[in-house]
């Protein structure tokens, strides 16, 4: 782990540099003005700074040499001694030996045997003998001591040395006079608040290019073409140059973790071992700064919650050192920061006994969670899993300020695990802040931009991809799942009853996902996200607006917020309908609200339902005293639904397709035709006694109307034993 | 003591502001709606790349008469720019405190609290708006 030590030396060199300009700076100045004592004691705490620092690094050269320079100061700032020429030339002297042994660590890692005993002596005497300075400070420049010391000759002197050294350094040494300059003059510092504007700047400019650029297409002038080109060119060059002054390769964020990892490991007594790749992975600066303490955050959980104590971890069968692997990746605009590792993994079912331990969540609310959603719980606000709350993580700021901090700057945060197996925290990020990729869509006429980062997919609504619609709710059904919708049009005009639309925008966030339902999609634009003004700060729907290349503006969607106002928010979920089998049906608490007979009111969980359709009567057809139905390359028995919860089969109403649910069982799939389909409904809570053994297994209070709950397995069971029959 | 309010129509009513407040005017564009936002804000104009927020004064204030609003009168409130729909722009008049009075009572609810005075000019009254005291009120109202 050499690298990070290189660039922590590189920033001492740096920031060391600095000081020694600072310093040099005054001194020549200080035979035109005189000093202030705030002008000493900023000087003295930068030579203080870099002979504590260079302590840390053990360089000793620049650690002897500092004290002294440290002491002259000391008394400058005192009073005790004048700042006269000879203390300036001293001084002037004393910066020009630090900086050779900055040079020589910047070219060759180590401090050069340069000897600086003359710029010693003459400091010391200084702060030996204060009043009578002159004598004896003049004696060692003039006299024996190695006068070039004091002239900036920063090359001749390793050079002038170098004969004495030993012959392997040689090459080093030579490289000396051009890595020196590299140390002050290749690289400025630059004001963050001046890089932003630049970007600022940049960007809007790219917005007015666009603009242009759009005018300009229909144009055949072609000097007018011309120069729309070349404009295009360079703005595009200079944004891309603009965006890259802020971005900074992420090992510069990574480089204090391996320390962090091994304090907190030897606190927990865990053996713990990290790796990291992908550190040259660039992100822009801002985002760096917001990563810091969530990755902490991340790592500290790993080693504390994740990863066992060496004797857990042997008793397991794993190897007594745990591993946290870190890595960065970019793709697509986006850059993507992983956190793995292979502890023991968090259990869904500790993770929701404990939301209902803490009081967020109800036992059903709890248990309808699947494990993908039980895991994301740790998002939660107030939600902490570690049982006993430890000096390092548990300090009340858990993954929710992860997750925030996170999707402040635009990014998702993810986390999957593996009882017994290992952890994964990912972090998607947009490259830089300025500039988010989005996809523009159409509803109810007007545009909005969707962020990129949040999209899984766009489907288009067809036969094979079908939106069905039960009473206001609608769902998607997507490669055997059950997708809940948004419906944007509606969301947005809710007065009005219009087309939905056929294009539905999959999002997908910390292990839910629904899908926003749009009657167009425009284009994937490059966007600024603008702020809204004062006056529609109440409409959380929008994280902002932004002005597309064409000139009009878009509405930027807050998908979180979206998902609220369709009502799929809290519940929304990708139930696997393949993968249904019984505990997962128990797991779902949505539910369809069905009417067998026409008068009563049934609900059944969503999650066992494989599809919900509606058959021509015409089509059914009677064999013996089963009826079937031709559907989709197979025949599919129908049953009524009232009659197996025990009541009277309903009127058979001969004009409409008769709905029906289509239930999985080992025994194949059957058709419960039902009188109507209400609706679909969340957060059962049944009401008094449950039971198993029977097909109506519990009521509830839906919209004040008393509905039974119909318990799926046993109705199942009871169809497989009369067909059986 | 007299000051300056730029004056404007809406509808039947004049109306101003005072001169200081009054960013830029021009003639009203392209809007993009905001649905879901309150029903006087009318939506939002790109001005030279910066998203300005509008509303349809007329609508605000419940002026009889109100038409499209034709221009657009930028003024800065303590939240920053805000788009005010007018009819017709006018002159900068120079009002004197000696033509002042409080608003008339036979005025609407909303447009006496967003007026601060009413000045009595020769051929009409010119009341002088209060864009800050509307939107408290219209946040209050929301709230």
């Amino acid at each position: 782990m050499s690298a990070p030590t290189d660039d922590v030396v590189r920033e001492f060199l740096a920031e060391a540099s600095e000081a020694l300009v600072l310093l040099e700076s005054a001194l020549v100045e200080l035979e035109t003005t005189s000093w202030d004592d705030a002008r000493v004691a900023s000087l003295f705490r930068g030579v203080h700074s870099i002979k504590g620092t260079a302590g840390f690094f053990g360089f000793e050269r620049i650690v002897a040499l500092t004290h002294v320079g440290e002491g002259v100061l000391a008394r400058l700032r005192e009073g005790t001694l004048k700042p006269t020429t000879e203390v300036a030339d001293a001084l002037l002297a004393f910066g020009d030996a630090v900086r050779v042994q900055l040079d020589a660590l910047y070219s060759t890692g180590v401090e050069t045997e340069t000897d600086h005993g003359s710029v010693i002596s003459a400091l010391e005497a200084l702060t030996a003998s204060s009043l009578k300075p002159a004598a004896t400070i003049r004696r060692p420049g003039v006299g024996g001591g190695p006068k070039s010391t004091r002239l900036p000759s920063r090359s001749t002197a390793p050079s002038r040395r170098s004969p004495s050294l030993a012959p392997s350094r040689k090459p080093a040494v030579a490289r000396t006079a051009e890595p020196m300059t590299a140390t002050a003059e290749t690289s400025i510092r630059l004001d963050v608040a001046l890089v932003d504007r630049l970007l600022n700047l940049a960007g809007e400019m790219v917005l007015a290019r666009n603009r242009i650029v759009n005018l300009h297409a229909a144009s055949r002038e072609h000097a007018t073409q011309a120069v729309t080109q070349e404009l295009s060119r360079v703005t595009t060059e200079l944004h891309e140059l603009v965006m890259k002054v802020r971005l900074q390769p992420i090992h510069s964020l990574w480089n204090r973790l391996p320390r962090l990892i091994r304090d907190v490991a030897r606190e927990c007594k865990k053996k713990v071992r990290l790796t990291m790749s992908g550190e040259d992975t660039e992100l822009d600066r801002a985002l760096l700064d917001a990563m810091r303490d969530p990755l902490t955050h991340i790592l500290r959980n790993s080693v504390d919650h994740g990863i066992e104590t060496p004797e857990q971890r042997l008793a397991a069968g794993k190897s007594e050192q745990g591993t946290v692997a870190l890595s960065a990746y970019q793709q697509g605009g986006f850059v993507f920061i992983r956190v793995e590792d292979n502890g023991k993994g968090l259990h869904p079912d500790k993770l929701r006994a404990r939301a209902v331990e803490k009081g967020l969540l109800s036992a059903e609310e709890a248990q309808a969670l699947d494990d993908r959603q039980a895991i994301a719980l740790v998002f939660r606000p107030g939600f902490s899993t570690a049982s006993a709350v430890t000096r390092i993580s548990g300090r009340g700021v858990g993954m929710d300020v992860v997750k925030n901090n996170v999707e402040r700057v635009g990014g998702v945060v993810d986390i999957s695990s593996t009882a017994g197996v290992g952890t994964v925290v990912s972090i998607k990020l947009p490259l830089t802040l300025a500039i988010v990729p989005a996809l523009v869509v159409k509803a109810s006429g007007t545009l909005f931009a969707i962020p990129q980062a949040s999209i899984v997919e766009v489907v288009h609504v067809s036969a094979e991809v079908p939106m069905e619609e039960f009473a206001g709710a609608a769902i998607l059904r997507l490669r055997g799942e059950l997708l809940p919708l948004a419906v944007l049009s509606r969301i947005m005009q809710p007065e009005v009853d219009g087309e939905l639309g056929r294009s539905v925008v999959v999002i997908g966030t910390e292990g839910r996902r629904f899908g926003i339902v749009v009657q167009g999609i425009v284009d994937t634009e490059e966007i600024v996200v603008k702020p809204l003004s004062h006056e529609l700060r109440a409409l959380p729907i929008f994280a902002g607006a932004a002005v597309l290349g064409s000139g009009e503006i878009v509405l930027v969607l807050d998908v979180g917020t979206v998902a609220q106002s369709a009502r799929v928010g809290l519940v929304a979920r990708s139930t696997s309908l393949r993968a249904a089998g019984p505990i997962e049906a128990e797991s779902s608490n949505s539910w369809l609200l069905v009417s067998g007979t026409g008068e009563d009111r049934l609900a059944l969980p969503l999650s066992s339902i494989h599809r919900v359709d509606r058959i021509e009567r015409s089509r059914l057809e009677r064999a013996g005293s089963r009826t079937l139905v031709q559907y989709h390359g197979g025949l599919l028995q129908v049953v009524s639904l009232a009659e197996y919860c025990g009541r009277a089969e309903p009127e058979q109403v001969e004009n409409e397709p008769l709905p029906v649910l289509v239930l999985d069982s080992k025994a194949g799939s059957t058709a419960f035709a039902v009188a109507r389909i209400l609706d679909v409904v969340r957060h059962v809570e049944p009401i008094g006694r449950q039971l198993s053994s029977s097909i109506i297994g519990g009521t509830a209070v839906l919209s004040g109307v008393i509905t039974e709950l119909v318990n799926v397995d046993e109705l199942l069971r009871i169809l497989e034993e009369r067909s059986a029959a | 003591m007299t000051q300056q309010l730029s004056s404007f129509e809406v509808g039947n009513t004049l109306l101003g502001v005072r001169v200081d407040y009054v960013q830029e005017i021009f003639r009203t564009g392209d809007i993009a709606r905001v649905p879901l936002a309150p029903k006087h804000i009318a939506g939002l104009i790109s001005l030279r790349g910066h998203i300005l927020t509008v509303a349809h004064l007329g609508a605000w204030l419940g002026l009889p008469g109100a038409g499209p609003g034709r221009m657009t009168l930028v003024v800065q409130t303590r939240h920053g720019l805000l788009g005010l729909l007018v009819d017709e722009v006018g002159e900068v008049m120079d009002v004197s405190d000696e033509w002042a009075d409080a608003p008339p009572e036979a005025i609407t609810q909303t447009l006496r609290q967003a007026v601060q005075r009413v000045y009595r000019l020769p051929k009409s009254l010119l009341f002088q708006l209060e864009v800050d005291a509307m939107e408290r009120q219209s946040e209050s109202g929301s709230a």
